[in-house]
């Protein structure tokens, strides 16, 4: 088949209402992507980091693989793999220290980590419908997850209208880095420690013996509809519920280091150990044919019981340009641009607060949290506004890939102007990569 | 409750306010910047970091696992 039919024949696949008169509505060819990120957190703030000045904070460079690849026509198998390597000092804890009004946040370093991520889904294409089903695990020194789904969609209503379900279950195990270093030189996990080395760690660092062979587990089900609405226009709405169980707070949050009274009464981190949340998300796809560009917009709410609720909306512009000119027609040369924003803004967890090591009887956090507390600033009132551009540049079967991101958290962004969080993160990531159609 | 009722509510309207769209009209239904994640790379990686970085996840499809939270 010529390289122009395939990709009629490909286009033609991919319209609802076209995929009966074809017999089959899977993928028509294969298609290989590598995608390189470089992330890079701003340093700590220097005037509110407790070490007195600035630190590195987070730093990775992600290695993203997949493909997607047609088994038969009615059956097609996609894999992603991806590989992370990063480094940097992460927020331990926020407090307003002994003799003073601001609040103080103490990073810890880390050590350079990796994690490595697979997946595979396999997904059946019936004249209406389709079913898919998919592993997933991720692997990093101090954590392991494991998750399998199965999702599926039907056409009805002349094909304008999609219904899709899914659900999905998954298991992760914990082994927090103990922070100890073995005579040869090797950082010990907590799960190589003697019994000895245990109960020191359980003086020096509890949130990590505490975390000592724990596990979680989260089941997760979908459902949506979408909706062709003209020629043009494309809708979706879905709703979603996820419970979690089993160790949800975060070894890696240190215990407040202070000299003040009431410092040794404030607690690490014990969150919950349920964790039960649902969605509504919204979307729409616009075609403007008069300026070869389409409009993406989406919005999502997020509510659980930790009294968590979140709205995001994110905005793209897709303009496509196609150069009338004799090398970029015979090249099947493309050009995309893609300016995007997204908005996020998210309430406090009902146990997030800042110990104020001022009070000098009862407890330097309220009663509120006597069970469960939190300084982590990603359980408070905050908002966050990210900026995205992306660039493709299609030229006969490949597509060169660029985009560039800023992201800013700041509480101020999420219409809390009471409140001082420095452990938010703000970053630049650069992303660049190739796709590959065969 | 109210949720639930906005979300029926849309559907309803957003259903009956449609016209038929014969297969053959559908050419720019099916351009690639207008499915619902253009980028699966790109989406995967923008599930991960928001996940991380921020106190919630999910939404669209079943969710994921893993960590490198920090």
């Amino acid at each position: 088949m010529s390289k122009k039919l395939t990709l009629l024949a490909k286009s033609a696949l991919a319209i609802p209402g076209m995929i009966a008169t074809a017999q089959a509505a899977g993928p028509a060819g294969s298609e290989a992507s590598y995608r390189y990120t470089y992330y890079t957190e701003d340093d700590s703030p220097e005037a509110r980091d407790d070490s007195g000045g600035a630190q590195d904070r987070y730093k990775i460079q992600v290695h993203q693989f997949h493909i997607l690849t047609p088994v038969t026509d009615k059956f097609a198998v996609n894999v992603e793999a991806s590989y992370e390597s990063m480094s940097g000092a992460s927020p331990v804890y926020s407090y307003i220290a002994d003799g003073q009004e601001d609040v103080y946040t103490h990073f810890n370093g880390a050590s350079r980590e990796r994690r490595y991520d697979v997946s595979a889904n396999g997904r059946y294409y019936g004249s209406t419908s389709d079913a898919g089903a998919g592993v997933y695990a991720s692997m990093e020194r101090d954590y392991f997850a494991l998750n399998g789904s199965l999702d599926g969609s039907i056409q009805i209503n002349d094909q304008m209208t999609t219904l899709s379900g899914g659900v999905s279950a998954g298991h992760d195990w914990l082994n927090p880095n103990s922070g100890v270093v073995s005579d040869s030189g090797d950082v010990l996990m907590v799960n190589d420690l003697s019994s000895e080395e245990l109960e020191q760690l359980a003086a020096d660092a509890p949130a990590r013996h505490a975390a000592k062979g724990k596990t979680k587990w989260q089941l997760s089900v979908f459902e949506g509809v979408g909706q062709i609405i003209d020629m043009n226009t494309v809708v979706q709405g879905s709703v979603s519920f996820t419970y979690k169980t089993g160790y949800l707070s975060d070894p890696y949050r240190d215990c407040v280091g202070s000299d003040a009274p009431l410092a040794d009464n404030v607690p690490c981190d014990i969150r919950p150990s349920t964790r039960a949340a649902g969605t509504l998300s919204l979307g729409v796809r616009r075609y403007l044919p008069t300026l070869n560009a389409a409009v993406h917009g989406d919005y999502r709410l997020f509510v659980d019981n930790w009294d968590v609720m979140s709205h995001t909306l994110d905005l793209d512009y897709y303009q496509n340009w196609a150069p009338n000119w004799n090398f970029f027609v015979n090249n099947d040369v493309n050009f995309q641009l893609v300016p995007g924003v997204r908005y996020y803004q998210q309430s406090q967890a009902y146990f997030y607060e800042i110990p104020d090591l001022n009070t000098t009887t009862g407890s330097a956090y309220s009663a509120d949290t006597t069970r469960y507390y939190s300084s982590d600033p990603r359980l408070s009132h905050y908002g966050a506004i990210s900026l995205k551009t992306r660039l493709k540049i299609d030229f006969r079967q490949f597509s060169l890939n660029g985009s560039v991101e800023r992201y800013a958290a700041n509480p101020a962004y999420g219409f809390n102007f009471d409140d001082d969080t420095p452990g938010l993160p703000a970053y630049w990531r650069f992303t660049t990569g190739l796709d590959f159609r065969f | 409750m109210r949720l639930k009722w906005l979300f029926v509510v849309l559907c309803v309207v957003g259903v009956s306010g449609c016209v038929t769209v014969s297969p053959w009209q559908r050419g720019n239904l099916a351009k690639s910047e207008m499915s619902w994640s253009p980028d699966a790379l790109e989406s995967t990686l923008d599930g991960h970091i928001y996940f991380a970085k921020e106190a919630s996840s999910g939404g669209g499809a079943a969710a994921g696992g893993g960590c490198g939270c920090n």
